[in-house]
């Protein structure tokens, strides 16, 4: 509880603390360790109840990302805009991320009407649809 | 269109929403399939105040009705009166929900400044609020559901509105700009989390980092950093030793998008490709049993690294005996993987194996990947630990460690055992065979068809029935069958059942709508004359150019012209792309590099021309081209090649590097290096001619005989060996003279332009001095001075080289005026050069002088050719006339006994003296000699002249060699002369090696007559005249200004003024 409080307060998400063990934040590319994740959840998605579950982490986060941006100042950059995360707070976010939630959070996260950064392997493009 | 509604509302939710993280949800993707945007256009309303009612601040039907006014220009009055009611329900509703949302955030404000607030309190507000937003979006939905959707339309909306967001999002000038800084290779992550970390650190101390974002993107090699000013960048990336700052570079603002995108939108095609896996893929195994096989993925988990695959077993139940052929002996056999086979329930009862029923979820290794697997739930037998489902292997991996990385690449054959009917599976099996057909089965299984299907048709090249070429996404193709025929198409997107969505090229009204074609109605569009690149097949990585396409056997080929080897090859269109690259086959094969030279069975001996993709093209020493494959080949020849020597035509050395000059063929003269040398066969290769287009990349073969070694390495022991009987010496000395030429001017790359011209040095304290250049390096020149005994170096800058530069062409008025103070103030006699050699032997053998500076004055080298050449020697004597204090005998050219040797000294002089007095060494040509009785000249039998020349017959005919070769310097085409019966005549053609002069009258121009030169008098210009002047080599037009001594001033056609030798200049016949 303190830790999520302390978010608040705090201006800026937590670095990875190594350079091994990255995961990506399924919903908003928060890139951390796994463990950071563990101790204390994402800190722009309190919603996902990330910490102490590692299920959940295991889950709600991937290895499987791309490109690194270290955001400063989210709501001056123009990558934070372009990439969608200007309204998130400074850290680090994987630049694309692959990975799928799980159903239910899926259904959750429809159901709020929250945005979802990952696309899911095997759905990208699929704008149209196979027989015309 | 629904959908389109969506996207609508969504895009509103750009306005901020103060939530209790301090976020927004981000805009979400085009195809937003998450509910209405309820909360987002609450905020909207709230930002906007209630007094702007726009259509967009409807909710419901109404709304999706003006839309669907706006798009289709339609209006419906019902419609209308239900939409404004609707709208001031909505208001009310805003309202509440707004004053709901206040209080929210105050309970949320509270939560968070008490102490006592718990997550549980936060979870449930927050529960709360996206609650009542998923409400709205339901009774959307609902009232959405009825309508039709088309599907176009919605595609092409949703597309402009994807473009839209992109244009809105685009960089502007007020946007902070990116610089792109290299960075140590592979530490690009790290050099981003320090910069973070950094940041970080800067912050808490206080002071303010200026720098928005650092990331690191695909590229490798380079960070990118965001910020305002570049020096703010600076100061940040100073001191972190990952990056290399000072070579960093902005990023211009056009190419801002395209860092983001080429992570972003390469991520379907090349980022997946590396390790992203799909469901549905092909892959295949790295280790254990199945390595190698191939293997469908039927499940993903674990954000795409872990995997269910489905396998066709290898299960060993051949054995005879029960227990100990499934297990006993598994040991035995595991060096051998048993054969691919499906799974047979009853086989394994039946060999005494014990087969469970269980499901897929169950099982112990079943992870997130199964739990997201929709046929996890079905029974599978389970063996051994392992699940099978309709003869198939079913096991959940991990996808980094179990699965090779790339594609898979399956054959056809491969595939095949994919497909199997579940009527193949006898009835008596265990199979469930009352399984409920699960949609994605089916699908799975038309995929795999159409995926075959597909491998059968672009890959089989073997197959030549094949006919529908696969396309890429932006391939330019035109219809040629159906409705469609002629219309350009671009390739949007290719289904996995063989059709292909095409944009239209240039259709306004089909603008924005995806025609699906099918593979063959369609035609890659590429123009004959274009550059193309054979992506597949059996000439797969050549380039060239189309010069024909058409229709072989039913297939539509293209004919090329390739690049390298310029042979024509005929190719599918189907692998066919337009590429500018120019392809140079590959780097090697089997260690077979381009321009190896090798040894081919029966003692054959080639060198490759080009590479390519499973064989090599060499072109044998017999001038053959052929093809062999590396197996062929005995061995590489290379070192033998280094070492070998070979003679060209002039006895010369020729190695491997080595410059030469072809002496015959239709490129004779041509330059060429050697490649590649075997005895006497030189593979040579072009020098001026890039090695694309030419056949064999421009490598030919030449005997070493039909060659000589460009440079002048061969002039001078020529010489010396036929005159001066010192060929052995050379021989000798040949490596050391070699060194030192390769030393002095890199034998390879030729030797400088300016050793060996004539130049004036035009500043410093030689200014106004020539001499031959001797050596040169890239800044300095050695000069040796005409007028003194030394050599000098001078700055490149400071010479200027004379026109007309023959290494011994003479007379610049500066060098004579040098000559005269220098040389003639002293008693020219005394001179050394001049008494070195006795009158007669000097006068005899001038070539002499000009071979023996190398080796009888080492000392001097080469750099004091011009002591002995009769240039030099012939200008000295002509201060004579102009200094007679001197040597006041030599003013009389007439005098007999001077001019016995001053000519030939002086060859330049003959005509001169001929022409004012007769003289008589002209007789004694033996040219002449002939025409004595015809010219009747009586002076030529002077008794004076008999005397002291005819006693040295020996020495007559190399001193005449020089005059003959310089009396007629005036003598060129058009050139007006004096025969010498006085008539004036022109001449029309010289014949330089026999000094014979066509002439024609001026009396009777259709007369012409075949004299010797020697018998032409010239005519005098007179200033003012036009004239022509032999300046060294070149022969140009001018007129003569004045004449002064023995010189003219000239003023050249182009401007330029020039003191020439009087005796050279001519006077233009004009008639």
């Amino acid at each position: 509880m303190a830790a999520l409080v302390d978010d608040a307060d705090r201006e800026m998400a937590d670095v990875p603390n190594s350079m091994k063990g990255h995961r990506a934040c399924l919903r908003c590319g928060l890139v951390k360790c796994f463990d950071q994740f563990y101790a204390e959840g994402c800190e722009n998605c309190p919603f996902l109840e990330l910490a102490e579950r590692q299920d959940r982490v295991q889950s709600c986060t991937t290895s499987n990302f791309e490109g690194m941006v270290a955001m400063m100042k989210p709501d001056d950059s123009w990558v934070a805009r372009w990439e969608g995360i200007s309204r998130n707070l400074p850290g680090v976010y994987a630049m694309r991320l692959e990975g799928e939630m799980p159903p239910q959070i899926m259904q959750f996260l429809r159901d709020k009407r929250i945005s979802c950064r990952a696309t899911a392997p095997g759905e990208g493009g699929s704008q149209i649809p196979p027989q015309g | 269109m629904k959908r389109a509604i969506k996207d609508n509302t969504t895009n509103s939710k750009s306005y901020k929403d103060k939530s209790a993280f301090n976020h927004d949800y981000p805009e979400q993707s085009a195809d937003g399939a998450l509910g209405d945007g309820g909360t987002s256009r609450v905020a909207f309303k709230t930002r906007t105040g209630l007094g702007k009612p726009t259509k967009r601040s409807r909710l419901g039907i109404s709304r999706y009705i003006d839309d669907m006014a706006e798009e289709e220009e339609e209006e419906d009055n019902n419609e209308k009166l239900a939409a404004a009611r609707l709208r001031v329900d909505e208001e009310d509703r805003e309202m509440r929900s707004e004053i709901q949302r206040q209080d929210r955030r105050r309970n949320q404000e509270n939560f968070f400044e008490g102490s006592d607030a718990d997550v549980a309190g936060v979870v449930k507000s927050l529960h709360e609020r996206y609650q009542r937003t998923t409400q709205l979006v339901h009774d959307l939905d609902d009232i959405d559901e009825g309508i039709p959707y088309a599907d176009k339309a919605h595609a092409a909306l949703a597309a402009s509105r994807h473009a839209a967001t992109r244009q809105a999002n685009a960089p502007s000038l007020a946007d902070p700009r990116l610089w792109a800084i290299p960075c140590k290779l592979g530490c690009e992550r790290e050099a981003v989390l320090s910069l973070m970390n950094k940041c970080a650190a800067m912050t808490c101390e206080g002071t303010q980092m200026r720098i928005c974002s650092a990331m690191t993107t695909s590229l490798r090699g380079f960070i990118y950093v965001e910020s305002r000013s570049e020096p703010d960048v600076r100061m940040v990336a100073k001191g972190l030793r990952l990056l290399r700052s000072w070579s960093m570079k902005m990023v211009p603002m056009v190419d801002m998008v395209a860092v983001l995108s080429t992570s972003l939108d390469a991520s379907y095609g090349y980022a997946s490709k590396r390790n992203g896996l799909r469901i549905g893929d092909w892959a295949r195994v790295s280790r254990d049993t199945y390595r190698g096989d191939l293997c469908r993925i039927v499940a993903l988990g674990n954000g795409g690294s872990s995997a269910v695959i489905m396998l066709v077993p290898r299960l060993d139940v051949s054995s005879d005996t029960a227990e100990a052929g499934v297990f006993g002996r598994k040991d035995a056999f595991r060096k051998m993987r048993p054969p691919m086979r499906l799974f047979n329930a009853s086989e394994i009862i039946a060999a005494g194996g014990n087969v469970t029923q269980r499901r897929f979820r169950l099982n112990t290794s079943a992870g997130s990947a199964s739990q997201n697997w929709a046929l996890a739930d079905e029974t599978f037998d389970v063996f051994e630990n392992a699940s099978y489902l309709k003869g198939y292997l079913y096991k959940e991996v991990n996808v980094t460690t179990m699965l090779k990385r790339g594609g898979a690449d399956p054959t056809l054959d491969e595939l095949q055992r994919f497909v199997i009917d579940t009527q193949e599976m006898g009835p008596g099996d265990n199979e469930p065979s009352s399984v409920v057909k699960y949609p994605a089965d089916d699908e799975q299984k038309r995929s795999l068809k159409a995926q075959i299907e597909l491998l059968a048709r672009g890959r089989g090249t073997q197959d030549p029935t094949q006919k529908s070429p696969i396309f890429e996404k932006d391939d330019k193709v035109e219809a040629i069958e159906g409705e469609m025929r002629g219309v350009a198409l671009i390739v949007e997107r290719m289904a996995p059942s063989g059709i292909v969505y095409c944009r239209a090229f240039d259709e306004p009204q089909l603008r924005g709508v995806l025609i699906p074609m099918e593979t063959h109605q369609l035609l890659k569009s590429i123009q004959v004359g274009s550059h193309i690149k054979v992506q597949d097949g059996k000439y797969a990585g050549q380039t060239g150019v189309i010069l024909e396409r058409g229709v072989l056997d039913g297939d539509h080929v293209a004919v090329i012209l390739t690049d390298s080897g310029g042979r024509e090859i005929t190719v599918r269109f189907s692998h066919v792309q337009e590429s500018s690259e120019i392809s140079k086959g590959l780097d090697a094969l089997e260690g077979y590099e381009l321009h190896d030279i090798v040894l081919l069975p029966l003692g054959a001996v080639a060198v490759v021309t080009y590479v390519a993709s499973e064989d090599l093209e060499v072109l044998t020493s017999r001038g053959n081209l052929r093809t062999v494959r590396p197996a062929e080949i005995t061995r590489k020849l290379n070192q033998e090649s280094a070492r070998n020597i070979s003679l060209d035509s002039k006895d010369e050395h020729v190695r491997e590097t080595d410059l030469v000059i072809l002496d015959d063929g239709q490129n004779a003269g041509a330059l060429a290096t050697v490649v590649r040398a075997h005895r006497a066969s030189l593979w040579l290769l072009n020098v001026i001619s890039g090695a694309t287009t030419i056949p064999c990349g421009g490598l030919f073969v030449k005997k070493s005989r039909q060659v000589h070694v460009a440079g002048d390495r061969a002039t001078g022991s020529t010489l010396a060996d036929t005159y001066m009987g010192l060929g052995k010496q050379r021989v000798v000395n040949e490596d050391q003279f070699n060194n030192k030429i390769a030393n002095n001017r890199g034998r390879s790359t030729g030797r400088d332009p300016f050793v060996g011209r004539t130049v004036r040095i035009c500043k410093g304290n030689y200014k106004g001095l020539a001499g031959i250049v001797t050596n040169a390096t890239t800044t300095h020149v050695t000069v040796e001075l005409h007028t003194r005994n030394r050599s000098v170096t001078q700055p490149r800058e400071c010479i200027k080289i004379v026109a007309g530069t023959a290494g011994g062409e003479p007379e610049l008025a500066v060098q004579r005026r040098i000559a005269e103070q220098e040389a003639y103030s002293t008693d020219l006699v005394s001179t050394p050069f001049l008494t070195q050699a006795t009158p007669l032997l000097g006068g005899a053998t001038p070539q002499y002088g000009a071979v023996t500076p190398h080796h009888t004055t080492p000392s001097r080298g080469t750099a004091t050719p011009t002591w002995g050449t009769p240039a030099y020697s012939s200008q000295t004597p002509r201060g004579g006339p102009q200094t007679p204090r001197s040597a006041p005998g030599h003013g009389k050219a007439t005098t007999p006994s001077y001019s016995g040797i001053e000519d030939v000294w002086r060859p330049r002089e003959l005509p001169n003296s001929k022409s004012s007095g007769k003289s008589p060494l002209h007789s004694m040509s033996p040219g002449s000699f002939n025409y004595l009785a015809f010219s009747g000249h009586s002076k030529a039998k002077s008794p004076m002249f008999d005397g002291s020349r005819a006693s040295t017959p020996t020495y007559q005919p190399p001193s005449v060699m020089p005059p003959t070769s310089k009396s007629g310097a005036w003598c060129v085409n058009g050139a007006e002369a004096e025969l010498e019966d006085g008539n004036i005549c022109k001449i029309i053609k010289i014949n330089a090696q026999k000094n014979m002069a066509t002439v024609a009258l001026k009396a009777t121009q259709a007369l012409t007559r075949s004299l010797p030169t020697s018998l032409l008098v010239r005519v005098k210009p007179k200033a003012g005249d036009k004239v022509r002047v032999v300046d060294g080599s070149a022969v140009y037009d001018a007129e003569l200004l004045s004449i002064e001594d023995s010189d003219g001033i000239i003023k050249v056609d182009n401007g330029e003024y020039k003191i020439i030798d009087f005796s050279a200049i001519a006077k233009v016949a004009d008639f």
